[in-house]
């Protein structure tokens, strides 16, 4: 939806359960995307929590999981909603005079547009809404109210099993062929495919050495960092202005992926474009590790027309170093903008291979598997 | 060096000997205080420009030779100076400045003097005796002279021990008034010359600002990286005229110079907005043009500046977007860079990434060899290759990054490229 239609804008407020407050100092080449407002929203979500029957409270939790940023990553908050779905599904019962498809799907949207109200969508979320939708839309009518439950339960099980469990090991199963001895790989922030890879390859007993690039504001390369020195991976740490010292040692640049998209551009965490682009100039090889999940057809050239704004105030404050304090009191300023991308989209000649649970393909291929097995033959 | 003269560091060593070398030199203890506070290339470059001054002026020269001894004392206090600091290149830059001045105006002398006795039939009487003096010297010797100041290097001279300026021939017979006289213009020629080279220092900025007119037209959008004074002169200059932008500021970190820069545009009513560096290929395709301080202008047009500058002239350079440099002419140095993300660099604490608390249980050495698993990686400096940079705005002006040498030669003497007292068995 782009939010500077102030029609549509307005129809969304009213419905919404989270009010939003008013944004300030909007970045103006971004005011097509919803502002964000959210930061204020958890304590009067949380006072709400006994208030709102429309709601299931395990949806509600997930909600408020994403507002403050404790589950992040797109398999992550894909599984924790399609969990929580679980769970509504199975409390759920059908009124009186309606049936279970058309309304179960209405509740499904109204759950959706919560969570939406708490934190954009990830395009992995979209597709596993999608699927679940038509699940829904296919239950025959003359199935009793617990087998169509028990079918859609087994259906979101089936899904998170073989789209995300099953898929993760297949690709690593084929990154860890790439890997030979006495490689040096960099990755960037911290990507739940790409940890599985390392350690399955050092599990493998193959020498090789990590670099780990990190950069403002959510510093998601600590956390990478900590898991793989504990289990006995040789790393070292950077900060994403030092990538083109650092190339020099590079031999493979791993990547996460948030979404590829059809004209193989790879939409992901902000910063990737950016080590794409050097390990290109490089020449040092690209390779993406995404699930086929997260395929969509939509497509975009650059990082402005579809994206996600983070919170201003992380990027004022420097967390550790309290002597950078020159944006207190920034709000009040109307010439100054904080603007904090959440993904930025690598254009696809920087990428020399996907590798995902259908294979290892090249970016050029990506519009063919989402046609080929999408929608009708993808869950199968 | 003893063990307690190595503790202490290399900036009280180099000190210690100095003032042996140089009794009269105090200032030099100077040195060792700027070194460590004073931040930013232009500051370094007057500093070491007024200490080379004093040093000129204390130096006391000798009948002959004046200027090989003033050279040999600028070389000695430069070599250390060059050596205690030698990421900082501005002080490398600004002695050999000082050295070419010492020889240029040993040059313009000794010409004058050569042109004195052709004029010396028609002088009038009240330069009796500097015609006198100039009549003293020999024919020969100046002949002499005149080929040895104004021969150009070449393979002989190279070859020879001393250096070829620096050897203006001993002149057999002359006056003790044309002698002091003589030796008097050199030094107070070479210090007007150091007074207008720091001159040019301190003014360096509003030279370069008053060409930002020229760059910067209505509705631009620009583009920087961490926080340059020089810059922040450039913007405000366009912004004097009446012309509006907007600046995307990325904030550089881990020392965040881009804040200030940011606050600062804004405190003067400019659009900014403040970027995460990562953000940089993102937003680099709605930019019109990206400006940009340096560190250091290399011979071959090449440019040291704070890290994270090559990412921004890499993506500039993919969406052709024009990559602008400003340098004062201080910052130009005549070497050519060779690897110099390691010879140019200077890796600093680990801390600014890292916070030693949080990760001090991943610092411990855990694999069997014994080498830590863990290391950080913390560089001050980039190198950008003359390629990626569309133009070099200097206070003398526009240039493309093929021309530097060219200005190289305006500034800088071959022979001082090698900042060393050379030991020869006849000095």
């Amino acid at each position: 939806m782009q939010y500077d239609d102030k029609s549509r804008v307005q129809k969304l407020k009213k419905r919404s359960v989270v009010k939003p407050t008013e944004a300030r100092n909007r970045v103006e080449l971004f005011r097509h995307l919803p502002q964000y407002e959210h930061g204020t929203q958890l304590p009067v979500l949380q006072s709400k929590f006994f208030q709102l029957d429309t709601l299931h409270p395990a949806v509600y939790k997930v909600g408020l999981q994403y507002l403050s940023g404790d589950i992040c990553g797109g398999n992550a908050r894909c599984i924790a909603m399609l969990q929580a779905f679980q769970e509504a599904i199975r409390d759920y019962s059908t009124p009186p005079a309606k049936t279970l498809s058309r309304d179960l799907t209405a509740k499904i949207s109204s759950y959706v547009s919560f969570l939406i109200d708490c934190r954009p969508l990830s395009v992995s979320m979209g597709n596993a809404i999608r699927f679940l939708k038509s699940q829904i839309a296919k239950i025959p009518i003359s199935l009793s109210e617990s087998e169509a439950k028990a079918t859609l339960h087994s259906d979101i099980e089936r899904f998170i099993n073989e789209k995300i469990i099953l898929a993760d090991r297949v690709i690593v199963k084929h990154a860890v062929t790439k890997i030979r001895d006495g490689d040096v790989l960099l990755t960037y922030g911290s990507s739940s495919a790409v940890e599985m890879i390392l350690q399955h390859a050092h599990e493998l007993g193959k020498q090789f050495r990590v670099v780990i690039v990190d950069s403002r504001p959510k510093h998601e390369g600590k956390l990478l960092l900590r898991r793989l020195v504990r289990k006995g991976l040789s790393c070292t740490y950077t900060h994403i202005n030092a990538i083109s010292y650092i190339m020099h040692e590079v031999t493979r640049v791993f990547l996460g992926a948030s979404s590829v998209l059809s004209n193989g551009t790879v939409y992901s965490r902000v910063g990737t474009a950016c080590v794409a682009m050097v390990a290109y100039g490089f020449h040092i090889p690209v390779l993406v590790c995404c699930e086929a999940y997260k395929f969509h057809e939509r497509v975009q050239l650059d990082s402005i027309c579809s994206n996600e704004l983070g919170d201003p105030d992380s990027i004022s404050k420097v967390p550790g170093r309290e002597d950078i304090n020159h944006l207190d009191g920034w709000d009040k300023s109307e010439n100054l903008q904080l603007l904090n991308l959440i993904y930025d989209a690598t254009p696809s000649d920087y990428v020399s291979l996907i590798i995902t649970d259908y294979g290892m393909i090249p970016p050029t291929s990506v519009p063919v598997i989402v046609r080929e097995y999408g929608r009708g033959q993808l869950w199968i | 060096m003893s063990l307690s003269q190595l503790m202490l560091g290399p900036n009280v060593v180099l000190c210690n000997a100095a003032s042996q070398t140089y009794p009269s030199c105090n200032t030099f203890t100077h040195a060792l205080s700027f070194f460590n506070k004073i931040e930013g290339s232009q500051a370094t470059a007057r500093q070491t420009a007024e200490l080379l001054r004093s040093v000129i002026s204390q130096q006391r020269v000798p009948y002959t030779n004046q200027a090989g001894a003033l050279i040999d004392a600028v070389k000695a206090i430069g070599e250390q100076l060059i050596a205690a600091n030698p990421v900082e290149l501005a002080v490398g830059n600004i002695v050999r400045r000082v050295l070419h001045i010492i020889r240029e105006e040993d040059l313009s002398l000794t010409t004058a003097a050569i042109g004195g006795l052709n004029l010396s039939a028609v002088s009038d009487d009240e330069n009796d005796d500097d015609r006198d003096g100039d009549s003293t010297l020999s024919a020969a010797a100046v002949a002499a002279a005149a080929r040895s100041t104004l021969r150009p290097p070449s393979l002989q001279t190279l070859l020879e021990d001393t250096p070829v300026s620096a050897a203006v021939p001993q002149t057999s017979s002359s006056g003790a008034a044309d002698k002091s006289s003589r030796s008097r213009k050199l030094k107070h020629d070479v210090i007007e010359a150091v007074n207008e080279l720091i001159q040019d220092i301190v003014t360096c900025h509003e030279q370069i600002a008053e060409q930002a007119v020229e760059h910067i037209h209505q509705n631009e959008v620009i583009l920087t990286l961490g926080s340059s004074r020089t810059v922040l002169e450039f913007l405000f200059a366009a912004k004097e005229k009446k012309r509006s932008f907007r600046v995307f500021v990325a904030e550089g970190a881990p020392r965040y110079q881009g804040h200030l820069l940011a606050k600062e545009l804004v405190a003067r009513g400019l659009q900014t907005t403040l970027i995460t560096d990562s953000a940089v290929f993102a937003m680099i395709s709605r930019v019109n043009m990206v400006i940009v301080g340096a560190h250091a202008v290399m011979a071959n047009g090449g440019v040291i500046a704070p890290v994270g500058m090559n990412l921004v002239a890499l993506a500039a350079q993919k969406h052709a977007v024009p990559f602008v440099v400003l340098a004062g002419s201080h910052k130009l140095c005549p070497l050519y860079p060779h690897n110099p993300e390691v010879l140019l660099n200077e890796l600093r604490s680990p801390s600014e990434l890292l916070d030693f608390g949080e990760f001090s249980d991943c610092m411990d050495f855990g694999s069997g060899s014994g080498s830590p698993l863990l290391h950080v990686v913390n560089p001050a400096f980039d190198y950008v290759p003359p390629k990626l940079v569309s133009l070099f705005i200097t206070d003398a002006g526009g240039h493309n990054p093929s021309y530097m040498y060219r200005l190289i030669a305006d500034y800088y003497s071959a022979d001082d490229l090698v900042v060393q007292r050379r030991a020869t068995a006849g000095n």
